[in-house]
């Protein structure tokens, strides 16, 4: 019956998806979402709006071969016209909407490298960290959730200080926004006091018309434009550089804002106190020594099986669920939302970087809500596979308590306990990152023992509203966990 | 390819009418009661595999408080069970033989072997992909009763996804086809397509009614490749001039080199429907032929044949029998037939007599890895594996120390540590089987143990395990253990391995504990093992956005 598993359903016969392929095919075409290319047509259109013609073509669907039709070779030749059009493109930038950026590093480096913490007000500051000041402020949707005004407690030294009230930025933040061409990142020749003179009166934006106290400078007396490879040169640096990114963090977080998510720099989070280890493993629930007390009047005592077995001992049985007890010898994993006391601290690089919100939240930068998404990022040719105290570290210390909800499904059903399982109870995203090519890898931490499969598959056909009853009420397992 | 031309346009057309007739009726009357002789031949499924391990429960009647009866019906069941006690379970011991070669305990006893099989799937048949079904199969094969055995139907499967592949394919191509023949017929406005045009209307006769005389013409044949498929030999024979003729012809730059390399394909594609006198629609403006011959069908899917060398004998014996396979569509048929009936000839022939006299004796055993040999042993008692030399059983202590010696290569007879690969991985196949899994080994699929709700009869598996040690205590740090490094693109390969699989992979690391000293029992041994399992699965950027 079931042998035909062992099939792989290859995922290129899928690339031809005639609309009326077997249901047994349908899984894999995730994979082919994933690795679709784009359409130029749809991107085209977003530029030009008379454009737009031809029928987009599918999701999915791979043209390789010109089969010799009309109607082939327009889509082709429509396709490759929305590409040359959306290539040749040119983009310009009006005088008003130029903004620029100045490299101050040292501006905030006396700040204490503060833990910050989700939840709290005016979190994600990260002062010591932001090195670029804007010199007007980002328009539009792209500033909604970069750089941050440095203000707050403890600042109060800085205030009315060249740079106090702007708009300051994060090296990837500085180095996504010049590399989509959104920022003018200039190298100071002067000092910042030049640059962004304090002015009493509240003018807001206008350093270049401002004649106050000092002198007025030209242009390219304050500085130079700094070009593209400048700006990697300055931004990106050695994991734990402050002023700067690795590499590998900045191509995770700019492949997540092109491909539309809202991602900030993680801070930690609030963990309840831990718990030792050993106190929460495997006791059994008084409801299952009341059934072993039922069942087996007589004699068993689970405390010591014999040493090379049978566990299970010889004897009369009236349901499977004492077999199965008797067969617990290992101690099964019980989630908790505490941390567990001998897990060891996070190490890089697994360790929370980002927090990444899904497109459609909307939030102020100052009060982000919970994320969506956790991500470590990880060196695929630096780090392996996570080591056990790795993935407890990372699930355990940086990670919230996430267990399966009940949308995730109550029943009985073998579907619900899958989903139940697949959802884990807490969870973590590694981006691994390959020398630019990255891959998303979400780790879990699953707990099999919280799923007495054998209460549910015990037994045939006889006991089986006996035992459909019960398996209802107490199979979950959930009254153990918490 | 270049001989494509014809095939291209011929096919589309042969299978206009054809196809959804037979498809349909294969449908209907082959695919429908295929799997219903197995619940009306034999117990459903779930009273064959009703017990989850291979020990017996007496569970007392259900007391209903509505119904005062059901009370006595109780008090009856527990008096009869207390005056005449069912055996104690397990009442069966099952033998099993330790094979040092093969490093596996055999389980020659029928009874036992359906018994282990029956009763939380144990084991393997040596000549089986897992069931021991040798004996069925071969009884099938030779006709003695028409068998429902797994393989076959697996086989049938492949054969109705390779349909419905080729069916896809086929609707496709002929989408091509129509809009192909839609825009020839554009006004011909430049001085090119007013040249090309025919002379007279009677010229444009065939292209126009190129699909219904195909399809008239073509569908004699095939009826005959039906009703004589015994014949089909020799279609193949009457077969094969055609298409080489009409490529050769079409182009001469082809090599009859490849033409013959094709033959056996194109001959099997076509066969069936063979005889093509009429010339296919012509496309006026092609560019490019278009891959879609037999011959591209045939070599795809017989990449999916199992490498069993029975697999064709099989399918073809049972065709001959009239069972398996005569419903299989006459599409399909003539490949099979064409590509394999050679091979069927020179097999029955050469020694069909001294066979079927022959009376069958089961010759397959159960293979045992140590894991599940040991499980039965320790933790369910059922099972007893005798030594070869002595002919005696082993001690579960002494099966235990000869099950973590071979686990290494070469066997290690002194300094068995801890963190022995049996004792690693029997910790993770106790830890899922006592929770009710029904544990497989996962070597198909590139890991450790696969993870079945109730059985492979009744589901997929839905997680695949790979096991991984790891050594937290303070004692292996001490000692400068380190777990091994797996890289990134390992994991990757496993995962998406699964993916096409559709299972879902699961790491499950085994906590191994200090060195422990020598007399310890196995069962205080595993005790102090933890097991953690962390799900992987592939996180796509696009696909969680919104």
């Amino acid at each position: 019956m079931a042998f035909d598993d062992e099939d792989p359903v290859p995922s290129s016969a899928l690339a031809p998806a005639a609309g009326d392929q077997g249901a047994d095919e349908a899984p894999s075409l995730e994979d082919a979402l994933a690795d679709e290319t784009q359409d130029f047509r749809l991107f085209a259109s977003l530029f030009d709006k008379k454009q737009a013609g031809g029928k987009t073509l599918r999701r999915g669907e791979k043209d390789f071969e010109s089969h010799g039709t009309r109607a082939q070779q327009g889509a082709l030749d429509a396709s490759r016209a929305a590409m040359q059009d959306v290539l040749s493109y040119t983009r310009s930038h009006k005088p008003k909407d130029h903004t620029r950026a100045w490299y101050f590093p040292d501006k905030w480096a006396d700040m204490p490298p503060a833990e910050e913490t989700e939840g709290e007000k005016g979190a994600g500051l990260f002062a010591r960290e932001r090195v670029v000041v804007v010199e007007n402020e980002i328009k539009g949707p792209l500033g909604q959730n970069t750089g941050r005004v440095v203000t707050g407690p403890g600042l109060e030294g800085y205030k009315q200080t060249p740079g106090w009230l702007k708009t300051w930025l994060l090296p990837e933040e500085a180095l996504y926004l010049v590399e989509r061409g959104s920022l003018d990142l200039w190298w100071p020749a002067r000092g910042i006091e030049d640059i962004l003179p304090v002015t009493k009166q509240d003018g807001k934006d206008n350093d270049n018309d401002d004649d106050g106290t000092s002198r007025k400078f030209e242009d390219y007396e304050l500085g130079v434009p700094l070009s593209f490879q400048a700006a990697y040169a300055l931004l990106i640096g050695k994991d734990g550089e402050r002023g700067k990114v690795s590499l590998e963090k900045y191509q995770v977080y700019a492949n997540l804002r092109r491909t539309g998510y809202k991602i900030m720099r993680a801070t930690s989070i609030t963990l309840p106190p831990d718990v030792s280890t050993r106190s929460s493993s495997s006791q059994p629930s008084p409801l299952q020594t009341l059934w072993q007390w039922l069942f087996s009047l007589s004699s068993f005592s689970q405390t010591n099986p014999p040493s090379y077995g049978p566990l299970v001992k010889p004897g009369l049985y009236r349901s499977y669920n004492p077999i199965f007890a008797q067969l617990s010898l290992l101690s099964r994993h019980v989630p908790t939302p505490n941390p567990h006391a001998s897990t060891p601290s996070p190490e890089e690089p697994f360790r929370i970087h980002f927090h990444v919100w899904k497109s459609s939240t909307t939030f102020s930068k100052t009060k982000p809500p919970p994320p969506d998404f956790r991500i470590a990022v990880a060196d695929a040719r630096e780090s392996s596979v996570p080591t056990l105290e790795q993935l407890t570290a990372l699930l355990e210390r940086c990670t919230p308590w996430d267990p399966p909800e009940i949308k995730d499904g109550l029943g009985a059903g073998a579907g619900a306990m899958y989903r139940r399982l697949k959802h884990a109870w807490r969870n973590a995203v590694v981006a691994v990152v390959d020398r630019g090519l990255i891959s998303y890898v979400r780790f879990g931490e699953m707990a099999f023992g919280e799923e007495r499969l054998y209460e549910r598959v015990g037994g045939g056909r006889g006991a089986k509203g006996k035992r459909g009853g019960r398996g209802a009420g107490r199979g979950r397992g959930r009254g153990r966990g918490g | 390819m270049a001989d494509a031309p014809s095939i291209v346009s011929v096919t589309p057309n042969q299978h206009d009418d054809v196809p959804p007739a037979s498809v349909n009726s294969d449908k209907s009357t082959q695919v429908k009661p295929k799997p219903r002789p197995n619940t009306l031949k034999g117990p459903p499924l779930h009273q064959i595999y009703a017990l989850p391990a291979p020990i017996r429960t007496f569970p007392l009647p259900t007391f209903y408080p509505s119904n005062p009866l059901s009370l006595f019906h109780v008090v009856y069941a527990w008096v009869s069970q207390l005056v005449s006690p069912p055996p104690v379970e397990p009442a069966v011991i099952h033998q099993g033989t330790w094979s040092s070669e093969t490093r596996s305990v055999h389980i020659k006893n029928p009874k036992s072997i359906r018994a282990l099989w029956e009763q939380g799937f144990f084991g393997k048949g040596n000549y089986s992909r897992s069931e021991p079904n040798w004996l069925k199969r071969e009884q099938a094969r030779r006709g003695e009763h028409d068998g429902h055995v797994a393989e076959a139907v697996t086989a049938q499967r492949r054969e109705e996804r390779k349909m419905m592949k080729w069916d896809r394919a086929r609707k496709e191509q002929e989408a091509i086809e129509r809009t192909r023949q839609l825009e020839a017929w554009t006004a011909p406005v430049g001085p090119a397509e007013l040249l090309a045009l025919p002379n007279s209307h009677l010229e444009l006769k065939p292209i126009y009614s190129n699909g219904s005389a195909n399809g008239s013409v073509a569908r004699t044949p095939v009826l005959n490749g039906t009703r004589n498929v015994d014949e089909t030999a020799n279609e193949v024979s009457n077969g094969v001039p055609f298409p080489i003729d009409t490529s050769v012809s079409k182009n001469p730059t082809k090599t009859i080199i490849t033409a013959e390399k094709e033959t056996i394909a194109v001959a099997s594609g076509i066969n069936g429907h063979s005889s093509r006198p009429q010339t296919p629609t012509n496309p006026p403006k092609r560019r490019k032929s278009v891959r879609f011959s037999p011959k591209v069908e045939s070599t795809t899917f017989q990449l999916f044949d199992p490498p069993s060398p029975h697999h064709g004998a099989l399918t073809n014996g049972t065709a001959i029998n009239g069972n398996a396979s005569n419903g299989v569509s006459p599409l399909v048929r003539p490949t099979d037939l064409g590509l394999s009936q050679p091979v069927l000839e020179s097999k029955v022939v050469t020694k069909p007599n001294p066979e079927s006299e022959l009376e069958l004796v089961d010759k397959e055993h159960l293979q045992l890895c140590p894991e599940e040999a040991f499980y039965l042993v320790f933790a369910l008692g059922v099972l007893s594996v005798l030594d070869p030399a002595t002919g005696k059983p082993m001690t579960p202590a002494n099966l235990f120390a000869l099950c973590r010696q071979v686990s290494y290569m070469p066997p290690k007879t002194i300094d068995l540590q801890p963190d022995d690969p049996f004792l690693v991985h029997y910790a993770v196949y106790h830890h899922f089987r006592s929770l009710g899994w029904v544990t497989r080994p996962g070597i198909k699929f590139g890991v450790d143990w696969m993870l079945y709700n109730r059985g492979p009869v009744f589901s997929h598996a839905e997680f695949a395990v790979i096991v991984l040690p790891a050594y937290t205590d303070p004692w292996w740090k001490a000692q400068g253990r380190q777990p091994p490094r797996k890289s990134w693109h390992w994991l990757h390969t496993m995962n998406r391995v699964q993916a096409t699989a559709l299972k879902t992979l699961v790491l499950a690391y085994v906590d191994i504990p200090p060195s422990f000293e020598e007399g310890l029992g196995a069962a205080d041994i595993f005790k102090r093992y933890r097991v953690r399992e962390f799900i992987v699965k592939r996180w796509l950027s696009n696909r969680n956005r919104d």
